[in-house]
């Protein structure tokens, strides 16, 4: 069986717990502590990881880990992103400079992004419409990054699937024009 | 201020008990478990924000893991290391749960830094 191990990252709140539980077929793992951080809304916050497992249709079994979404936390970003194949950015655009989240897990997640795939999935877009999905297009294009970006609401499983296979996608294209 | 000032107060005597009474001992510091420091005693180059962050995430990792081991919750975590030890406690208050890192060279003897992190952590719990 194949096994590939992915990552889902992001801003903290932007949903790689909920991405993760929405699909696995194991009790996910997760290292939820009380958070303190008044910036953020939320009563838990994801201290070590997250984790669960998919298998696809195909037979590709994934092993999904979610990061700490805080800068504070990026020395958990390196060991995760360790054996990765791909790295799924999740983006919350309700917050107020989601580009610059953006930019601070592509430059986190850089030689990840470079050697693998990436996939951007940007979240809350139908109640926060700008930046819309070209101006994050462009946005990757100036920094050199060529990857998919799609609105995602990864409280659906399915969507999640989606955002997955997009990535399989990517990292296939990206082998089979390696070999070409 | 992330912790009420009698919690802080407490958190400062821990520290100082710490470096007080643990042979070898180079940094002390409470955090709370998501990782920001609340305080600290540091005789080395330790960086207190990064150890803080640190600190959070091998607590949380800790406590998974002896959840799905079966072997029930995981009061410390010890690292081992060439040229020294480190201990991790976690503090368990009504209020509030906050980890305690107590960072020694290779004369400090485990079993001493694991009583008094126990001492110290006790005595946050009912201050």
């Amino acid at each position: 069986m194949i096994e590939h191990k992915i990552l889902f990252t992001g801003t903290t709140g932007a949903g790689k717990t909920t991405a993760i539980r929405a699909v696995s077929e194991v009790v996910p793992i997760n290292t939820d502590v009380r958070n303190t951080d008044p910036e953020f809304a939320k009563a838990m916050t994801t201290a070590g990881l997250d984790y669960g497992e998919l298998t696809l249709d195909k037979g590709e079994k994934l092993r999904l880990y979610g990061t700490p979404g805080q800068h504070r936390f990026n020395f958990m970003w390196s060991i995760l992103a360790r054996g990765a194949l791909g790295v799924v950015i999740l983006v919350d655009n309700s917050r107020p400079q989601p580009l610059d989240d953006l930019d601070a897990y592509l430059q986190g997640f850089r030689q990840l992004i470079d050697e693998g795939a990436c996939v951007i999935a940007v979240g809350r877009l139908d109640s926060h419409p700008h930046p819309g999905l070209e101006r994050y297009a462009r946005h990757l294009e100036a920094r050199h990054v060529l990857c998919p970006v799609v609105d995602t609401d990864v409280r659906e499983a399915a969507q999640v699937v989606q955002l997955l296979e997009l990535l399989l996608l990517q990292l296939e294209s990206k082998t089979t024009g390696r070999q070409a | 201020m992330r912790v009420d000032a009698r919690v802080n107060t407490a958190a400062q005597q821990a520290v100082a008990l710490i470096m007080r009474e643990v042979k070898g001992a180079r940094a002390a510091v409470i955090s709370t478990e998501d990782g920001f420091e609340v305080a600290c005693h540091v005789e080395n180059t330790a960086e207190v924000a990064r150890l803080s962050a640190m600190a959070s995430s091998i607590a949380a990792l800790g406590a998974m893991a002896g959840e799905e081991s079966g072997i029930g919750r995981c009061d410390n975590v010890v690292i081992a290391g060439e040229g020294g030890h480190i201990v991790m406690r976690q503090i368990r208050r009504t209020d509030i749960s906050l980890v305690l890192s107590v960072v020694a060279s290779r004369e400090a003897i485990v079993g001493q830094m694991l009583y008094f992190s126990r001492q110290a952590a006790r005595a946050m719990e009912h201050a």
